[in-house]
């Protein structure tokens, strides 16, 4: 799964730690998930999405070249 | 408290907790077989504190990690399966060997253990390394 949480986080001029504190988890799972080395779990995904006021699908969305 | 203190916290409580249960199991080991050989309820009371105070340290580490994150879980639970695995089969193989006498000496707990903390922490620093 890809995402746009590093372009997200750039516009707001947020660090990775800052994003991994306003969503509670560490800074390492927030720069494994802007990698694509993880995917969150469904309740992170909707912090994710709560925090950016966007829906899931903006951020989040399949690899169609995988 | 967020997720942080709550490690933070949970981290100073484990360290304390296994600290007095090496304690507990130096004083219950070496207390027995050299200051109070012949006192078997002595024996038994720091055996059932030994046992104790393990049940709590278990206790705090299961907190510790259910405070972790979904990815630090992740790694987590990838160690504990690497460690499992090298419990049973490592433990089971130098168990043969000893039976089988491929060994000169007995077959020791302690060797086990120590197999197991460095298995341990090797799967999680691969783990953690997987991930950045």
């Amino acid at each position: 799964m890809k995402n746009r949480l590093k372009v997200l986080r750039a516009e707001r001029d947020w660090t990775q730690a800052d994003l991994a504190e306003a969503v509670d988890v560490s800074r390492q799972t927030i720069n494994a998930i802007e990698k694509d080395k993880f995917d969150p779990s469904l309740p992170l995904a909707f912090k994710f999405a709560r925090l950016f006021e966007l829906p899931i699908e903006a951020i989040f969305f399949v690899d169609e070249a995988n | 408290m967020s997720r942080k203190q709550e490690l933070k916290k949970l981290t100073t409580q484990l360290a304390i907790w296994t600290a007095l249960w090496i304690i507990s199991t130096a004083v219950a080991t070496f207390g027995s077989l050299l200051v109070w050989p012949e006192h078997y309820a002595v024996k038994v009371a720091l055996l059932l504190i030994n046992i104790t105070v393990g049940a709590v340290m278990i206790n705090v580490n299961r907190r510790y990690v259910l405070a972790l994150d979904e990815l630090q879980q992740k790694v987590f639970l990838q160690a504990m399966g690497i460690t499992l695995g090298v419990a049973v089969i490592g433990g089971i193989t130098y168990s043969l060997a000893d039976i089988t006498d491929v060994i000169s000496g007995d077959a020791e707990i302690s060797v086990l253990i120590m197999v197991l903390g460095i298995t341990y922490l090797i799967s999680m620093f691969v783990g953690m390394r997987s991930y950045r």
